[in-house]
């Protein structure tokens, strides 16, 4: 086994989940501004309904993984329509927004630790979890699945999505909000296809994850952090940032994890965070200032 | 009885910990996810010198306060620069550092093993003999901090902190040097977080990492805002709530497998439903802004 | 020459200002003398808040001088140029809306001792004087204006009138030599109109000079001494308030 390309390897599968997250997250931050921590819990039930479908009532594994995004993308938009709507039409601040998100992520997170515990548990499937080694080497079906749907997702989104009406309304509101709703957007409307959709990927994400390592209740707030690294550092929000930064920080994460172990993974990750929030040239600081430049 | 004292003793060092961050987030308007990391922090250092060196209470009491003084400036710093919500994100990556720190570098902090420090705090050479007297102590320190905020909060230096939470722009045209003030009142906020750490190590005698988690700020924040941010007495109410909680449950008998979840599911909704129906809290004035 | 220079309070020279490849400001320079009141005028865009954003210091210039009394304030961050006695207003009122009016002003004065952390508690005493005499003097100069029965109501309950008032007062407060005020009328009514006009008027009888950016040009006709009008960052006409109202270049620049 060749120790570099298993590394490169990893950064490349650590890459894909990287992105997916982040760009499932920023489809939330760039249209209802601000930062949604309970996305992390339906990442996680996303993985857990599944889980419970395919070992629990023994459902096949299509219809389970089916089941897991419907329901994340369900519970997803359901914060959306039940918390977030009412504060939005109150005028709630991005702080408020935050706030409450966390409340909602600790509750979900602990009906889920109440109903499958906190160990950790797996998906998995022997097809999916045998092993192929590419040019020296390791990688599951699974990750290159992974791999698969990072890649698909980033091409139809640059190529696709962003292209059609929708994408641009969803640029629209996300640079705009105010000229966006006089120009007869429905708020509601792309509030909705954002929060489902970035709940559609986040469910895949947690199920892929089950699949490859496994799954805790806290495990989504863990992928979570890296998508959010990933966003914040990838500048304006278009998906080719996001894409590069996360390459980055895959990157940085892997070369921690050889150089000073696992265990310090999570700590380069917000190093770099708060290194980029430090010595970035123009300070988000300024916004406020701004204010009086009319 | 001893569960009378053990719930007062939990009782105040909530109070120092909330009263403390409500100076920053309430008072200032910086919402900080780092709070129980200088908790975690000041628990530590006394900890470890206790364990390692020996040493008396106070000098552990006051190289711990001084020490998170020091890192609170290392938080507010960096506030300068970073606004609103991306500083929340600053703060919960401080706070990860730090938690990993703890829970990683075995060779100073014995990692998840923990350290245990048995004895009782001993003062000008008398030696607490009974958790009685450790509540006399806790109940005068936390008197004192709250009388140093309260001194804080009421003077012209705490109505910059209300001008510099609503709008820094008024504040900068008023002459306001606002960097000062925001870094000031982390140094002291995170210097009180440190002095709870201190008397929770103390009174534990056995720490370990996993009190000192993201989680943990966030149940401070919590109390902040259900007490009311901007009002000192609502964070003592609040925590008198927050920590009563789980007692109630205990008392209901709720299985103690099940009662954390659920502790945890009960301040989550707490949060929520605070935000969305009452904002500003109990007794609080403010409502946070962006 | 030189008691010349001792009557200006503020010079700009050469002051430039791009965003983003629009000249907000295209080498502007004036003086203005002590004492004087000097009208701004101009069309929506001319550069008039973005100077006065460079003088008080919210905003860096790409080039030019500004000397207050004698002094560069150029690189001298913003509550430092306050400090050395330039206050001012915003177009888009700024108050503090979640305490009172009282508190408002309370801010608004120069050097608390109050304000300083050690003198919270190693020297209350002389902070507690200084906030029982800043607090006689505000509800004086807010019951001057005539919202005495305002003073401790929270300050978002007050009309835009009076909130404008307000902020007029804290901008007084400051007692600050040279104030900058960013249209003081400005969707007011007429009766309150003339109440901020007259205490506008008084002002360099208590020592302090005035530039006043108004649309309102009765108002302007009314106080200022002086006026300069402004288009497209640059100084197109200055001068006495009818020369400046009659010069053809003035009519010129409102038709186009």
């Amino acid at each position: 086994m060749n120790i570099l390309s298993q590394i490169l390897a990893n950064v490349i599968i650590s890459w894909s989940m990287i992105f997916l997250v982040g760009i499932s997250f920023l489809l939330i931050f760039s249209t209802a501004r601000f930062f949604h921590f309970g996305h992390a819990s339906v990442i996680t039930v996303g993985a857990y309904i599944c889980y419970y479908f395919i070992k629990i009532i023994h459902f096949p594994a299509p219809i389970s993984i089916l089941m897991g995004i419907v329901v994340a993308a369900v519970l997803g938009y359901g914060l959306e329509l039940i918390i977030f709507k009412r504060m939005r039409l109150n005028g709630a601040s991005s702080l408020t927004l935050l706030l409450a998100s966390i409340g909602g992520y600790i509750v979900i997170q602990n009906i889920i630790s109440l109903f499958f515990g906190d160990q950790i548990v797996v998906l998995n499937d022997s097809i999916l979890f045998s092993s192929i080694s590419i040019v020296g080497s390791k990688i599951t079906a699974m990750q290159l699945l992974l791999i698969g749907l990072a890649i698909l997702f980033l091409l139809s989104k640059i190529y696709l999505i962003d292209k059609t009406k929708l994408g641009l309304a969803l640029r629209a509101v996300s640079d705009n909000p105010e000229l966006a709703s006089i120009s007869g957007i429905d708020e509601d409307k792309i509030m909705f296809v954002a929060f489902f959709l970035s709940s559609i990927l986040g469910g895949i994400a947690g199920i892929v994850r089950a699949f490859d390592i496994g799954m805790t209740p806290t495990t989504g707030l863990d992928m979570l952090l890296s998508g959010v690294v990933a966003v914040v550092i990838g500048g304006n929000g278009a998906t080719i940032g996001v894409a590069v930064a996360s390459i980055l920080l895959a990157s940085f994460q892997q070369f921690a994890s050889w150089q000073f172990g696992e265990m310090w993974k999570d700590s380069i990750t917000f190093a770099v965070l708060l290194a980029y929030l430090l010595l970035r040239p123009q300070g988000i600081y300024i916004k406020s200032i701004r204010k009086t430049e009319v | 009885m001893e569960y009378l004292i053990h719930i007062l003793i939990m009782i105040f060092i909530y109070s120092i910990l909330s009263v403390s961050l409500n100076l920053v987030s309430g008072y200032a308007g910086l919402i900080s996810m780092a709070h129980s990391a200088f908790y975690g922090i000041g628990a530590y250092i006394s900890a470890i010198m206790a364990f390692k060196y020996q040493s008396p209470f106070l000098i552990n009491f006051v190289s711990a306060v001084s020490l998170c003084s020091l890192f609170g400036a290392l938080v507010g710093i960096p506030s300068l620069r970073i606004r609103d919500d991306y500083f929340v994100i600053a703060t919960v990556a401080f706070q990860i550092i730090i938690f990993n720190i703890l829970n990683n570098w075995v060779s100073l902090t014995n990692g998840p093993m923990g350290i245990s420090v048995i004895q009782m705090p001993i003062i000008f050479g008398v030696k607490l003999s009974s958790h009685l007297e450790f509540l006399i102590l806790i109940g005068t320190l936390s008197a004192c901090i709250y009388w140093i905020s309260y001194r804080v909060v009421c003077s012209p230096f705490g109505r910059v902190l209300k001008a510099i939470r609503e709008d820094e722009v008024f504040a900068l045209a008023a002459g306001k040097n606002i960097a000062i003030f925001k870094v000031l009142i982390f140094v002291i906020s995170s210097g009180m977080a440190g002095a709870a750490g201190v008397m929770y190590s103390y009174y534990i005698s056995f720490i370990d990492p996993t009190s000192f988690t993201v989680m943990e700020s966030i149940f401070i924040i919590t109390i902040v805002i259900i007490g009311g941010a901007g009002k000192l007495f609502g964070s003592v109410a609040g925590a008198i709530i927050l920590v009563l909680i789980p007692e109630i449950l205990r008392f209901i008998g709720i299985p103690s497998t099940i009662e954390a979840n659920i502790r945890q599911i009960i301040y989550g909704g707490m949060l929520v439903a605070f935000i969305i129906w009452r904002p500003k809290g109990l007794f609080g004035d403010y409502i946070f802004y962006s | 020459m030189n008691s010349y220079l001792m009557s200006i309070v503020l010079e700009i020279q050469g002051v430039v200002k791009n965003f983003n490849g629009l000249k907000a400001l295209d080498d502007f320079s004036c003086s203005v003398q002590y004492g004087e009141i000097l009208g701004l005028i101009g069309p929506n865009g001319a550069g008039k808040t973005t100077l006065f954003n460079i003088i008080s210091g919210f905003l860096d210039p790409d080039f030019g001088t500004i000397l207050f009394k004698g002094k560069d304030i150029i690189n001298m961050s913003t509550h430092q140029i306050v400090n050395i006695g330039i206050s001012r207003t915003f177009q888009n009122l700024r108050l503090i809306y979640q305490i009172s009016a009282l508190e408002n002003v309370l801010l608004s004065f120069k050097r608390q001792p109050g304000e300083q952390l050690r003198n919270v508690f190693f020297n209350w005493k002389h902070s507690l004087k200084q906030e029982k005499e800043n607090r006689e003097e505000a509800s004086l100069l807010i019951n001057e204006v005539g919202l005495a029965n305002k003073l401790n109501d929270p300050t978002e309950s007050l009309s835009y009138g009076q909130q404008k008032l307000l902020s007029l007062v804290c901008c007084f407060a400051a007692k600050s030599e040279l104030v900058l005020l960013d249209e003081p009328v400005a969707g007011i009514a007429p009766e309150m109109t003339e109440k901020i006009l007259k205490i506008i008027q008084k002002l360099p009888t208590q020592g302090t000079t005035v530039i006043m950016i108004e649309h309102n040009i009765d108002a302007i006709m009314q106080v200022c001494d002086r006026i300069i009008f402004m288009d497209a960052g640059t100084k197109v006409s200055e001068g006495a308030p009818e020369a400046v109202k009659n010069d053809p270049r003035v009519i010129h620049a409102y038709i186009d």
